[in-house]
């Protein structure tokens, strides 16, 4: 294929023509012979068409001087068959003494290009097969064209198919397959914009991401690659959405250049605190319903999209919401959902028909037919992406293993670090931070990436539960001086503004941090420990109190105990140190 | 064509007027208007009027971003004017505000 193109697209423009002559007369082809190598082209003839035929397939001619008038087969049906054959395309002329109109028309019906009189005038011969050559020349350069489209279009088509399986990968949906979460995304076109994401984090807590690419195609649908894989990978490290999504602005804005951006929305349901906090940068309001639908709560996009502001202007802010058990399910949407009825007067009452859904058997079918109903059976202008997310859904299926069990006196000596036993690697890593770093490193990650990579075996989402339960009891109540019970008097959305700005405000206040491997022939331990510079507590009051359900505080201490081996706070309660089983 | 872009200067302020639809065929014709302008010393202010346009989309908001950094960069304060009550819509949600002052 390639060497054709070659050879075509090189032929120099004033090379001699291969011309084939056929006339039964000897004497004519003879005479067209010395005029063809007058003009510097080569010729050969055929006496028949029978004979004609055979040479166009073998010597393969440039043009064709064919006489009307011969025996058996005459120049017409001789044309006739040239035509159905792969070589005869070329041009044929015609050699003729019949001169009225309905020889010329049939000459050209039975697939001629021209016509010449008998007897053969030198010049108009010349200018005829100049003609003629001019026209080949056209015509081999726009074939040349068209097998460089058509290999132009294979290798998109190609590209593109590499390119769809690659999306589909990357945004892999089927990865979502949390039974909290029902989803629905539509592309406009073979790659879409619109993306949705969806994973826990080692305690629990829901994220989900749904974005939208500025613009659409495949050049909107790359700016999901460096989008997802932090969403995944922060996730289950257990960092917070804020932190996800500055992380994804700032690769958005490395790897995708405005004017492109990535609108995203991103949320994380914790249903033990019974919390939602949202990000939301540039996408529609994500909804908070209540049993029958009713909006009882709406994040609006407060952000500029991924990818518009540099890191330091970033603004990682979430907005969080308590819902204390009286929201049923969340739900969020992409503008392609919005805008459905953009080139319309009225809008898409998106609140009515979440209303009109609630009263039916399977509400989220229910919207999507309605979605598909608006559409009138026009394709989509847009990407349509919506999901809805279960509030509702049962704890009792956490992935959180282990029960509160006792220390045996066996368990205790060997928990003796001042024997530790020979031949047994153990480490010991300890840590002071103060305020600049309480006020901006996300801590709970950054000891999680500590202890994976040195290597500690247990299931990560009990060592991430008790590092994060310590940690925050150590910043809010030690540090912070928050007193729990505010939760329960304030609420928790009180709590947590009274946090963020205690946190900002902070000067003073340290957490020490200490963690250590312990191994014995018994097995091996982790031992957390945790100081910090407040005040410290009544241990020994809450240790009655905890008995005490449905509180609020307290609940996190009663957590770690049901998941290590023991849990004990010191001196003024400001020390605390856990034990945690490291044999699984 | 889909746009129409009319360009005026007056001491020293550039508005630049679009109408029809504004979405992603109108990057080129956008960006041939306004790249004089941010050469031209005398402009020290943008202003983009969006009254007549009838259509917007995201494609139009990020061309609008490029032109805020590009803007800036030269030293240039710009804003955005006239915002129907639609556009103004989807200016609100993508944040717009943050960027331009919008008038």
């Amino acid at each position: 294929m390639n060497d054709q193109i070659v050879d075509t697209a090189t032929m120099p423009t004033n090379i001699p023509l291969r011309i084939l002559i056929v006339d039964d007369e000897r004497i004519n082809c003879t005479l067209l012979q010395a005029m063809l190598r007058k003009m510097g082209h080569e010729s050969i003839s055929a006496s028949s068409g029978k004979e004609a035929l055979v040479l166009l397939s073998e010597w393969r001619p440039d043009m064709v001087l064919l006489d009307v008038m011969m025996p058996d087969m005459n120049g017409y049906d001789t044309a006739r068959a040239m035509r159905l054959v792969a070589e005869g395309q070329v041009p044929i002329v015609f050699l003729t003494g019949l001169n009225r109109p309905e020889d010329i028309i049939e000459g050209l019906h039975a697939g001629g290009d021209d016509y010449l009189h008998k007897p053969i005038h030198y010049e108009l011969l010349q200018a005829k097969i100049n003609t003629l050559h001019e026209r080949l020349k056209l015509l081999s350069k726009l074939s040349l064209q068209n097998i460089q489209l058509e290999q132009y279009k294979d290798r998109i088509e190609e590209d593109r198919n590499i390119a769809v399986r690659f999306m589909k990968n990357l945004s892999a949906l089927d990865r979502i397959t949390d039974s909290a979460i029902k989803f629905h995304l539509s592309q406009a076109e073979d790659f879409g914009g619109d993306l949705i994401a969806a994973a826990r984090s080692p305690n629990n807590c829901l994220h989900v991401l749904l974005s939208d690419s500025a613009g659409h195609g495949l050049a909107s649908a790359f700016t999901i690659m460096p989008i997802v894989e932090p969403f995944y990978r922060m996730t289950a490290k257990g960092f917070e959405i804020s932190a996800i999504a500055a992380e994804m602005n700032k690769r958005v804005r490395k790897f995708v250049k405005l004017p492109r951006y990535v609108a995203a929305n991103i949320i994380s349901l914790d249903l033990r605190e019974q919390t939602l906090r949202v990000w939301n940068g540039g996408c529609p309001d994500t909804l908070v319903l209540d049993r029958v639908g009713n909006i009882t709560h709406r994040f609006k996009s407060k952000h500029l999209p991924l990818g518009v502001i540099n890191e330091n202007d970033f603004d990682s802010t979430t907005e969080n919401y308590i819902f204390r058990g009286n929201a049923c399910s969340v739900f969020m949407c992409s503008d392609g959902v919005t805008e459905l009825r953009a080139d319309q007067d009225q809008d898409l009452d998106l609140g009515g028909m979440l209303l009109r859904a609630h009263q039916e058997k399977d509400c989220f079918n229910y919207i999507i037919k309605t979605l598909g109903e608006e559409l009138r059976g026009q394709p989509a202008r847009d990407d349509i992406a919506l999901l809805m997310v279960d509030c509702a859904e049962d704890l009792n299926h956490q992935p959180l293993v282990g029960s509160p069990f006792s220390l045996s006196e066996d368990t205790l000596n060997a928990i003796d670090v001042s024997e530790p036993t020979i031949d047994r690697v153990t480490w010991k890593m300890s840590l002071v931070l103060t305020a600049p770093q309480l006020k901006t490193l996300d801590v709970v990650p950054f000891l999680m990436g500590i202890t994976s990579s040195l290597e500690v075996k247990q299931d990560d989402s009990t060592i991430f539960l008790v590092l994060s339960e310590l940690f925050n009891n150590a910043l809010d109540h030690g540090v912070l001086k928050l007193d729990s019970t505010l939760k329960d008097h304030g609420g928790m959305q009180d709590y947590y503004e009274e946090r963020d700005s205690r946190l900002q405000k902070l000067d003073n206040g340290q957490i020490e941090i200490e963690l250590e491997r312990l191994e014995s022939h018994y097995g091996s331990w982790l031992k957390i420990k945790f100081r910090d510079s407040g005040e410290g507590f009544d241990f020994k009051a809450m240790n009655k109190s905890i008995k005490n359900e449905g509180q609020r505080y307290g609940r996190g201490i009663k957590l770690i105990s049901s998941v290590c081996e023991q849990v004990e706070f010191q001196g003024n309660g400001s020390e605390v140190i856990a034990y945690l089983d490291l044999n699984g | 064509m889909s746009n129409l872009i009319n360009v005026k200067s007056v001491n020293g302020i550039a508005t630049i007027s679009l109408s029809g639809k504004f979405d992603f065929n109108s990057q080129k014709e956008f960006r041939v208007a306004y790249t004089p302008l941010l050469q031209d010393v005398t402009i020290r202010t943008l202003q983009i009027d969006l009254a007549n346009i009838s259509y917007m989309d995201s494609s139009a908001l990020g061309i609008l971003m490029l032109l805020k950094e590009r803007a800036v960069e030269a030293g240039k304060a710009i804003s955005l004017c006239n915002p129907n009550q639609k556009i103004q819509q989807i200016l609100d949600i993508a944040n717009m505000g943050k960027l331009f002052k919008i008038e």
